[in-house]
């Protein structure tokens, strides 16, 4: 599929695909429009479907990894079905890359319109942003795999992590909300982000690190599109700190609300204090209030903020490890991280002294 | 017959329908439309009989009408659209 390609519409709407490679005057246009309706390219947009009207671009649509973004149209067409051909256009590229299955997040004014081309609401913060995904299936089989593995229990915890790697101060803040409930879900994010250690690497390291720690109430699960993810927190892999950054943590928090908390029976949600990061501090002020403090049919989630240990002066952080790996300093990250994440670690200093 | 692989066929025209399958261990089945009041149930009963006609026992299928416009009617093709989204089919 070349940018070239164009469709002949009835209405004499053209269809074009551009890559965000392409021709700096057409991503001109797009900027302009999008600009228009007070958005942005964001970074991880690979390419946008565009509708012209004569000259005009009067809408566009991106493709960022399975979430569409950056939905707009010019106010002249508002209203006037532009939406549906857009669309379907976006649909048939995006399977044409074998991502069929798209979330689309866009300005809660958009959400009718998606819902009559086919989307489900997932969810929204008011005046902000919404979530829907172009499947009625996928959210529901999702939440039967997760009811598959509820265990009873008076207080059910959860926690959600990144752990890249998993640290001495993830391994802490897991004892401590252990102790506290009958059982713990701990969900290992599966958006794989740039330059991070491999999801399957994280997820194994967890549950290893879990398995030698012997805490015997502890379930360690692969996170899923619907749990920190490119689509549900997109600021968070986007790695900006901006005004959406709080709405697109509110949407990944109603999720766990509304839909996982409840299909696990989750009671009490932990998390880590965030001294260093701004996007992660930031989320942890919105989830106390969307799990536990904003109104909703579900009930509330108690959050539970658990301060980190600290290690020579700083917070033992997944970062600092990562700052010591970068310096070669194998001797800190070892005081840093559990046996078996250090035992994967040493591997690599192993491997990298091999080929120096 | 099982559907093995995901897949997208026809239009959100007025009077067409966008039907996307995709594999599962159970048979699924999802009707959308702007006008699920007058015809939701005709649209529902063309696609069952037209799964029932292939022996889809396994697999998800999503069709969406699209919202209504100004545009010329066609005859019914949704049947034609269920069997290209199975085969992959670009749309006609």
């Amino acid at each position: 599929m070349t940018a070239s390609v164009t469709d002949e519409l009835r209405s004499g709407l053209r269809l074009g695909v551009l890559p965000v490679t392409g021709e700096p005057a057409r991503l001109r246009e797009v900027r302009d429009l999008l600009a228009a309706n007070d958005l942005l390219i964001d970074e991880d947009v690979e390419f946008f479907v565009t509708a012209h009207l004569g000259p005009e671009l009067v809408a566009c649509v991106g493709l960022a990894g399975s979430v569409i973004k950056c939905l707009s149209a010019a106010a002249s067409v508002q209203g006037q079905g532009v939406a549906a051909p857009l669309m379907q256009r976006m649909f048939y590229e995006a399977v044409d890359r074998g991502r069929g299955t798209l979330f689309a997040f866009t300005k809660p004014c958009n959400r009718l319109t998606l819902e009559s081309l086919g989307f489900t609401f997932l969810a929204e913060v008011p005046g902000a942003a919404v979530l829907l995904e172009n499947s009625p299936f996928a959210l529901e089989l999702y939440l039967d795999e997760l009811r598959a593995l509820r265990e009873p229990g008076d207080r059910v915890g959860a926690v959600v992590l990144h752990a890249n790697p998993f640290t001495l101060g993830h391994l802490h803040l897991l004892r401590i909300a252990a102790k506290q409930v009958d059982v713990l879900h701990v969900f290992v994010v599966a958006e794989h982000a740039p330059g991070a250690f491999p999801a399957e690497v994280r997820l194994r390291l967890v549950r290893e690190g879990v398995a030698d720690a012997g805490i015997a109430n502890i379930r360690v699960h692969r996170g899923s599109r619907y749990i920190v993810s490119r689509a549900t927190f997109p600021n968070y892999f986007l790695a900006k700190e901006d005004t959406r950054a709080q709405a697109a943590a509110g949407l990944d928090l109603q999720l766990f609300r509304r839909h996982i908390g409840p299909a696990l029976g989750v009671t009490d949600r932990f998390v880590g204090t965030e001294p260093l990061s701004a996007v992660t501090a930031s989320y942890n002020v919105e989830m106390r209030r969307w799990l536990q403090e904003a109104p909703s049919d579900s009930p509330p989630i108690r959050v539970h903020e658990v301060p980190r240990v600290y290690l020579d002066g700083g917070p033992v952080s997944a970062s600092r490890v990562r700052a010591a790996l970068e310096a070669g300093d194998e001797e800190t990250v070892a005081r840093l991280v559990p046996a078996p994440t250090l035992a994967h670690l040493r591997s690599r200093f192993v491997s990298d002294r091999q080929e120096q | 017959m099982r559907i093995t692989r995901e897949a997208l066929a026809g239009t959100l025209e007025s009077s067409d329908v966008l039907v996307r399958v995709n594999p599962a261990g159970t048979l699924k089945l999802d009707v959308k439309s702007s006008v699920m009041g007058q015809f939701g149930d005709d649209i529902r009963r063309v696609v069952t009989d037209q799964l029932d006609r292939m022996g889809v026992t396994e697999g998800l299928v999503a069709a969406c009408r699209g919202p209504c416009c100004a545009a010329p009617t066609r005859p019914n093709p949704i049947g034609v659209r269920c069997e290209r989204a199975q085969h992959g089919g670009p749309p006609t």
